[in-house]
């Protein structure tokens, strides 16, 4: 039976294809997701180093797979008339802490990048000479989802509090509504694909090819240059002689 | 068929909602493509191609989706959330690198500083 011969695209897309579906299959279906694990012990030790505050940051799973966030902001409160009755009269009050739940479908955008980030370098041609590109993309991907997951809790405390002083500020919300669709439902998609163009050259230059030929003609210029002043020396000293 | 919801006879129905649409990734890829320094006739080309192949693709997805609402809701919502989600980003990539390729073999291609 004779080799079928893909071109490289085709190749790309089917490996991907294949190896994505399996990597997403094994993440999904794995008791104790160790990715998740480690991402919120690292995010609420990194939510310890960039929240300061009386409370902590905390992330905790419900049984059904929502994460519970605890996100120290600061704010004071105003009296509101729907507020419960104080016996020291309607005061301001300062708050310690937002608490909001993130539905588990939304929760899982923040792992499931690191699986798609490795199905993509393995799909990709020439692994051989650029296989630095896993375990470098590999620190790259959990840092910036660790990074990501703080920025979305920062961006959902803000939401919350915004809901609880009533804000009527339309440009507020509406940044607040954009950057929250950004966190949740764009960058955690397009992150493994980012980083792993980035990161992986021979991906880079085969689909932006203005790369190699650039990349070669800079390596070629010294040698070129070198010939042409020889090729002048050579008329030179035909010239003189 | 009623209106954007396809459903079937045991009550099981996914609708096309805004989103659903594949048109995230298209102007993903309407980005690119009129972003690369290529002739205007190779990006009309690229966009008409581009769009019909992301949106045939979005078809199989909202199809497969049907079908595998019936069968199990934990696997549709693998398939829903990450799965189907992550392979139309690839396909838009690949989508990106036949339309360079394109390019490349016409003589079209422009180094970004011409």
């Amino acid at each position: 039976m004779p080799a079928i011969s893909l071109a490289p695209p085709a190749r790309f897309l089917l490996r991907g294809s294949v190896l994505v579906a399996a990597f997403l299959t094994l993440w999904w279906l794995a008791p104790i997701n160790p990715l998740q694990s480690l991402l919120l012990t690292a995010a609420e030790t990194g939510g310890a180093l960039l929240f300061s505050g009386r409370s902590k940051l905390t992330i905790t799973e419900a049984a059904n797979g929502d994460w519970s966030f605890d996100v120290p902001i600061e704010p004071v409160v105003p009296p509101t008339p729907t507020g419960p009755p104080s016996p020291t009269g309607a005061v301001p009050q300062q708050i310690y802490s937002i608490g909001f739940d993130v539905a588990r479908s939304d929760a899982g955008g923040f792992t499931f990048g690191l699986p798609v980030f490795w199905a993509l370098i393995l799909a990709a041609p020439d692994f051989r000479r650029n296989w630095r590109s896993l375990p470098i993309g590999t620190l790259a991907m959990a840092v910036l989802e660790v990074a990501l997951l703080l920025i979305t809790a920062k961006i959902l405390a803000y939401k919350s509090l915004a809901q609880i002083l009533q804000s009527h500020d339309p440009v507020g919300g509406w940044f607040l509504r954009y950057g929250e669709y950004l966190a949740v439902n764009v960058i955690p998609y397009l992150l493994p694909f980012a980083v792993a163009i980035t990161l992986h050259r021979g991906v880079r230059e085969r689909i932006f090819q203005w790369a190699a030929p650039l990349a070669a003609s800079d390596r070629q210029a010294p040698r070129e240059y070198r010939a042409a002043k020889r090729g002048n020396q050579k008329r030179i000293a035909a010239k003189r002689s | 068929m009623e209106g954007v919801i396809l459903r079937a006879p045991g009550g099981f129905g996914v609708e096309m909602r805004d989103g659903c649409n594949g048109i995230n990734v298209t102007v993903l890829l309407w980005a690119a493509i009129l972003a690369f320094p290529a002739p205007w006739k190779l990006k009309a080309y690229g966009l008409a191609i581009g769009t019909l192949a992301i949106q045939l693709l979005n078809v199989a997805r909202f199809i497969s989706l049907f079908y595998l609402g019936q069968y199990s809701a934990t696997w549709f919502e693998l398939a829903h959330e990450y799965l189907w989600e992550t392979l139309l980003i690839l396909d838009t990539v690949v989508v990106f690198w036949l339309w360079v390729g394109r390019v490349s073999r016409s003589g079209a291609l422009r180094h970004a500083g011409d």
